[in-house]
């Protein structure tokens, strides 16, 4: 274990923004806190950066996880704008007393892991908005920090570039062994690097998960909304029988819910057509990048899928059987 | 709105240079003339009995020392004060932007005189008048919401980022400010300092009710003259003033630094 944090609360005068937050960061581990904009995801980083106040005992590190070894990237990058490349990377070397040669070679190596070499001595609003990234995260990295704590990093660059950057975010982190509690309200971004997810909504957890785990079996209707996903079919269920017009299946209960609930079924989940099954009915059908993406009627809801392992026509009736058992909610 | 060719606009540049020049060519006009009466357009006889005048008065130097030891004195406290309270102002949430507004702009919406003549009174009980100390206090008084509107201007376009990056690179408050905070308001400072300086070095009610007469500065000369109609004296004056105003920005540009890379935002 390498950071906790436990019973975490945060107001605004009388707003509760965050109210009784708890989880774990892993050596090495890549966690992303998910939630919408204004859930206090940046307020928590602040406060495990230890830049904001808050109670002692309530964020505790372990192992060779401190406080000085914990450093957060601002989503704005706030590169220093009177300072050079150089001087940015040096700031915290400098300022953690380092000697000059030492503060040197540290930097020349950085620079260049960094893919900054020729861009030493430029001023932040001579570089593009990769290159600001890619100094801010080297300011940070630079420190050799145990916990990296990034503030939607990606956020303010284009698609082509958030795609190169997390693909080098994961390199980095492979080669230098650092956890990093990612915030961000981008699913793709979390799906794809996070290796626990910590859904965040309205001040609580609602989630803790593999993104896999939370794709395919979130843990309420809240979490299922955040995520993106709206295949949600009205239904009763009993113990681990679902049922809802022409649907009869075995399911996940694990809140043991009786009676009135909703069934979820994730859009990208594995979908095969066989005799039997769930029934449904294709009502439109249309070409994208990633496959057909087909909109079903199942048992009176229409439900929206993008991985069937054949092609189905308008019009048609089909069984349809999922690769994972699905899980059912509360309405 | 009707876009001007680049010629048009040079030309209505250049007259409007001209127009707000003009009042100080007078100035050095009336400063060098000897006679100058209706219906002549241009002094009659160029003298330097003004220039004479006023470099034999045995107040005159002790004046522009006085003058500046006070601005600057004034412009040092004020901004001591400011920074300080501007930076609070600008993060806290307590009290809205508008109730701010009117605190910071207070002490130019009460009457002057009031407030110096009561001053005059307080300051007689603690034996603050004819001091400079005195003057330099009341000065900071009427600089201050100059200092406080532009440096927490300043402050709220500088936001907490800059320090909250440092504070989270581990650096400390102290080298925070200084390598931080200082650099990047420097534009701010040096609009603000020039500004508390002009501001004070042109005071003349507070200057001469808690000055009491023992400490004279320029203003305190230059005002009878121009109330008698001692026309060329008084511009002569003037220019002397305009002249240490420029001085005295000047040096505090250079003082505080100015412009570094990066700081014009």
């Amino acid at each position: 274990m390498g950071l906790s944090v436990k019973n975490i609360q945060l107001s605004y005068g009388k707003k509760e923004i965050i109210r009784d937050v708890s989880f774990e960061v892993k050596a090495g581990e890549i966690v992303a806190l998910f939630g919408p904009s204004g859930s206090g995801k940046t307020s928590l980083l602040k406060m495990i950066a230890g830049i904001q106040p808050v109670s002692k005992e309530k964020i505790t590190f372990t192992e060779d996880f401190t406080q000085e070894k914990t450093l957060l990237v601002f989503q704005d990058f706030w590169l220093f704008p009177h300072m050079t490349v150089v001087e940015n990377i040096s700031f915290g070397l400098k300022v953690r007393k380092f000697a000059k040669d030492k503060i040197a070679e540290k930097v020349e190596k950085i620079i260049e892991v960094f893919d900054l070499t020729g861009l030493e001595k430029q001023y932040p609003d001579q570089l593009s908005g990769g290159q600001k990234q890619r100094v801010a995260l080297a300011r940070a990295v630079v420190l050799e920090p145990k916990l990296l704590l990034l503030d939607e990093p990606f956020a303010n660059l284009d698609q082509q570039l958030k795609i190169t950057m997390r693909e080098y975010l994961r390199r980095l982190q492979e080669t230098y062994q650092f956890s990093i509690i990612l915030v961000t309200h981008d699913r793709d971004e979390a799906f794809q690097l996070a290796d626990r997810m910590v859904i965040l909504l309205k001040g609580e957890i609602h989630q803790i998960d593999e993104p896999k785990e939370i794709y395919y079996h979130p843990a309420g209707r809240l979490v299922a909304e955040a995520i993106g996903e709206t295949n949600l079919v009205r239904g009763v269920v009993q113990k681990d029988i679902f049922r809802a017009e022409n649907v009869e299946l075995r399911v996940h209960n694990p809140r043991n819910i009786q009676g009135e609930s909703l069934l979820f079924i994730p859009i990208g989940i594995e979908t095969s057509i066989q005799n039997s099954g769930v029934l449904a009915f294709v009502k439109r059908s249309e070409w994208t990048p990633n496959g057909q993406q087909v909109l079903l009627e199942i048992g009176n809801t229409e439900c929206t899928l993008t991985n069937l392992s054949e092609k189905v026509k308008v019009g048609e009736e089909v069984y349809l059987t999922f690769s994972e058992t699905l899980t059912v909610m509360r309405p | 709105m009707v876009k001007l060719s680049s010629k048009t606009s040079y030309y209505l540049l250049l007259l409007t240079a001209f127009v707000l020049l003009l009042p100080m060519l007078f100035l050095v006009l009336w400063s060098f003339s000897d006679r100058w009466m209706y219906p002549s357009l241009f002094p009659e006889k160029v003298a330097l009995k003004s220039l004479n005048q006023m470099r034999l008065d045995p107040s005159f130097f002790p004046a522009v020392l006085n003058s500046f030891f006070i601005a600057i004195a004034t412009t040092f406290i004020s901004l001591l004060i400011a920074m300080p309270a501007a930076k609070y102002f600008s993060l806290q949430k307590l009290l809205a932007p508008r109730w701010i507004e009117v605190m910071i702009y207070l002490p130019l919406i009460l009457p002057a005189i009031a407030i110096v003549t009561s001053t005059q009174t307080l300051f007689l009980q603690v034996h603050l008048t004819g001091t400079f100390f005195g003057i330099i206090l009341i000065h900071t008084y009427f600089c201050l919401p100059y200092a406080m509107q532009i440096l927490l201007e300043s402050y709220r376009q500088l936001g907490e980022g800059y320090q909250l990056t440092a504070e989270s690179l581990g650096a400390k408050p102290w080298t925070i400010f200084w390598s931080i905070t200082w650099p990047l308001m420097r534009p701010g400072l040096t609009t603000a300092a020039s500004l508390v300086f002009i501001v004070s070095f042109s005071q003349y009610l507070p200057t001469f009710f808690i000055g009491g007469g023992k400490i004279i500065t320029l203003p305190l000369l230059l005002l009878p003259y121009a109330n008698n109609g001692r026309f060329g004296l008084a511009s002569m004056y003037s220019v002397v003033f305009l002249l240490c105003t420029m001085l005295g920005v000047f040096i505090l540009k250079k003082a505080i630094g100015g412009v570094t890379y990066g700081t014009e935002r």
